[in-house]
């Protein structure tokens, strides 16, 4: 009887209801895959916050490359004139060079006449 | 000790312009060239230095006068030109074109040709400026009735590649050849 009425108390001991520690039901949950308890703002943050930065690097990008191609552009332009600068400056010395042949080459003829 | 202020800034204007001139800023006197600009129907002004000259030298495309091109100017610190039309003669005096030429009197400047006519409105002048027997500067004047031009090239020219120019950028041939013969007389 004795051995009875101890195993009766120990199952009534063990079976008894307990209170749950605080967070029990959040951890639980949260180590379920996919039924994690994340408000509707949180989701839509999940969603807005990698767009956004996405976004921003993506414009980033945009005004870096418009901002090279540009630069690259002016470049250009005045690589272009510099050029048709120089290329004028030489045929402005080969003319006067030629100017000057000329009239060297008119006085050695004159003076051996 | 009341002027030393003075004397420095004039110490260091007097040594900046040395190194200008060194830099191959073009020798033509400032005031002179807005005065001839003002009487000049019209005018033309190129001054490119060796910054410039290598900028433009990097836009010069693979074709055998800008290969051409390319090279010469690689040694060259500075191309100047200068040319002044004028509507009728007498824009110009004498005294003007003394005082170009009084900027290459230095003892490295030999002039090569020097050409007078009797109006003083048909001189010409071809100046060279040579280091250790290396040419490393032109200067060319040459002046008719109704027109001026002047033509200052910096650096180090070879005779052989003056030559070079020959045929390039409308240089007819023969005017490289030359120069670069009155250069070594």
């Amino acid at each position: 009887m004795d051995e009875r009425e101890d195993l009766e108390r120990l199952l009534r001991q063990g079976l008894r209801p307990r209170q749950t520690p605080a967070g029990f039901t959040a951890r639980v949950m949260a180590r379920v895959p996919g039924t994690s308890p994340v408000p509707s703002f949180q989701k839509e943050r999940t969603f807005w916050v990698p767009m956004m930065r996405w976004a921003t690097v993506a414009l980033l990008l945009g005004l870096a490359g418009g901002s090279y191609w540009q630069h690259q552009q002016k470049e250009r332009i005045a690589g272009e004139r510099a050029r048709n600068q120089l290329i004028l400056a030489l045929r402005m010395s080969a003319a006067t060079l030629n100017d000057v042949q000329h009239k060297v080459l008119k006085s050695t003829k004159g003076d051996s006449e | 000790m009341r002027n030393l202020p003075i004397v420095a800034t004039l110490g260091s204007c007097l040594i900046a312009l040395s190194a200008g001139a060194q830099n191959g800023t073009p020798p033509f006197p400032a005031t002179l060239e807005k005065e001839l600009a003002a009487r000049a129907s019209n005018y033309t002004e190129v001054s490119m230095d060796k910054k410039m000259l290598t900028f433009a030298g990097k836009f010069l495309s693979k074709d055998e006068d800008d290969m051409e091109a390319k090279r010469i100017i690689e040694k060259l610190d500075g191309v100047y030109v200068r040319e002044y039309d004028f509507d009728q003669p007498g824009q110009y005096t004498a005294a003007d074109l003394e005082r170009i030429r009084s900027q290459f009197r230095g003892s490295e400047w030999s002039p090569m040709v020097r050409e007078r006519s009797k109006t003083g409105q048909g001189d010409t002048d071809i100046y060279m400026k040579i280091v250790d027997g290396k040419i490393q500067g032109m200067f060319v004047l040459d002046s008719e009735s109704k027109e001026l031009d002047l033509v200052y090239i910096a650096g180090t020219l070879d005779p052989s590649e003056l030559s070079k120019l020959d045929g390039n950028f409308g240089i007819p041939k023969g005017v490289g050849a030359h120069t670069a013969k009155d250069g070594g007389k």
